[in-house]
């Protein structure tokens, strides 16, 4: 499992800028439709993998208290995606061999947002000015990444959804359970939602 | 061992936030992935695009509704604002449809039609009903395809077709809308790059980039001031 150790505090600016100028090209490469421009996910992506690399994200064993947490927190955001959907309407959005590339991308993107902002990021922030404001940097941008994609309407779910995250990531004590939550949240309601 | 829960407990409370700012389902996304944009269902195919058909109530009428020919992917939608139909005489319900039809022989004269034609009909009885002057209603249409040729909303008027309005682009960017005075047949145009008619705006535009930047500073000066601040304290 991957994880994310922490940076010093003069990091912090450095990496909001990463994340700032990877948001920007994704939203500049993606043109009229980001959310659906598979080129700009690959850039962003990449750029997303480089910040976290040069943040100081290292290998460590797999924390199977967060799995748990992260399980539990992932099916909470699914369950609240698709609660007002009608049942009927539930199902695959597109063929199934659209898996091969979409699973992938999908899961490196939502990992690679949380081991930057719930990781490397937050641990910045927090040698900084303790955890509450680490959860709520972090949740801004991450809501305001995610604006050019979806527009400025989302900006309180996805500010919603940063703080829950960044809360799993306070109460585990590690990177894993927000990980796990958002990438199965993405995958779940993505897929079928 | 406090501060974890706490941190369960604004978890919790993040949670129960999201469910009231999310509503009942139709919102924006959760977070983020790569959309997938729907299988289009075209007119003739095997599945084909489904209808819809509601009724409406002159309580119902009196507050705004949208109609959508599939709940969850639509490929066809109109919104309704309060005012906008009213009973005819002697009945006292709106039957409003949304009908994929076959595309009239007439063609676009300024570019080729993306998809499906779709008729929205009003009738009260059997009395057709028209929105009220000053009440349009907002269409909305799913394409084909994303982040190709420029897609203006265009209505047929009975012999040929017409822009309707300002075409805005939403969603994924798979979903075109505009506000139309008139009820009847609808279609997305590919306008290509040199039409000026209609036209197409991103639902972001240059607003998120600009916001991005906005907050990337401010978070930018909120840290070093804090960093400034730690420093003078030690």
């Amino acid at each position: 499992m991957i994880a994310a150790r922490a940076a010093g505090p003069p990091r912090a600016a450095a990496l909001v800028l990463a994340v700032g100028a990877a948001a920007t090209l994704r939203a500049v490469i993606g043109g009229a439709a980001p959310a659906a421009s598979v080129p700009a996910a690959v850039v962003f992506s990449a750029m997303l993998a480089a910040v976290v690399l040069w943040g100081g994200a290292r290998l460590t064993r797999v924390s199977w208290r967060g799995v748990a947490v992260g399980v539990g927190g992932g099916a909470a955001l699914v369950g609240l995606s698709l609660s007002g959907l009608p049942a009927l309407v539930i199902g695959p959005r597109a063929a199934a061999s659209a898996l091969l590339w979409w699973v992938p991308l999908v899961t490196a993107i939502a990992a690679l947002e949380e081991l930057l902002l719930r990781g490397v990021l937050f641990d910045a922030v927090r040698s900084v000015s303790g955890d509450g404001v680490a959860v709520l940097v972090t949740a801004l941008l991450f809501a305001v990444i995610h604006a050019p994609l979806y527009g400025v309407q989302a900006l309180p779910v996805d500010l919603c959804v940063g703080v829950f995250l960044g809360c799993l990531r306070v109460a585990t004590g590690g990177v894993t359970a927000p990980l796990v939550a958002h990438v199965l949240a993405d995958l779940a309601t993505g897929w079928v939602g | 061992m406090i501060r974890r829960h706490a941190a369960l407990a604004a978890a919790v409370g993040s949670l129960l936030a999201l469910a009231v700012v999310r509503g009942g389902g139709g919102g924006p996304p959760l977070y983020d992935g790569i959309c997938l944009p729907p299988h289009y269902l075209l007119f003739g195919a095997n599945p084909g695009p489904p209808s819809a058909a509601q009724t409406y109530t002159a309580s119902d009428l009196s507050g705004s509704f949208e109609l959508a020919d599939n709940p969850s992917t639509p490929q066809a939608q109109i919104i309704v604002g309060s005012g906008s139909l009213a009973p005819a005489p002697g009945s006292s319900t709106v039957t409003l449809t949304i009908t994929p039809v076959a595309p009239p022989a007439a063609k676009p004269s300024d570019g080729t039609i993306d998809g499906n034609v779709y008729s929205f009909a009003a009738k009260s009885g059997a009395q057709a009903v028209t929105l009220a002057p000053g009440h349009p209603a907002t269409v909305v249409l799913g394409a084909t395809s994303s982040g190709g040729s420029q897609l203006a909303l265009e209505r047929f008027d009975g012999t040929r077709w017409i822009a309707v309005g300002k075409t805005f682009q939403s969603g994924c960017g798979t979903t075109y809308e505009a506000a139309s005075q008139t009820l009847g047949l609808f279609a997305l145009v590919s306008q290509g790059a040199s039409s000026g008619n209609g036209g197409t705006t991103a639902p972001g535009g240059g607003a998120p980039v600009v916001l991005i930047l906005v907050v990337v500073l401010v978070v930018l000066v909120l840290i070093i001031g804090s960093v400034r601040l730690t420093r003078r304290r030690r």
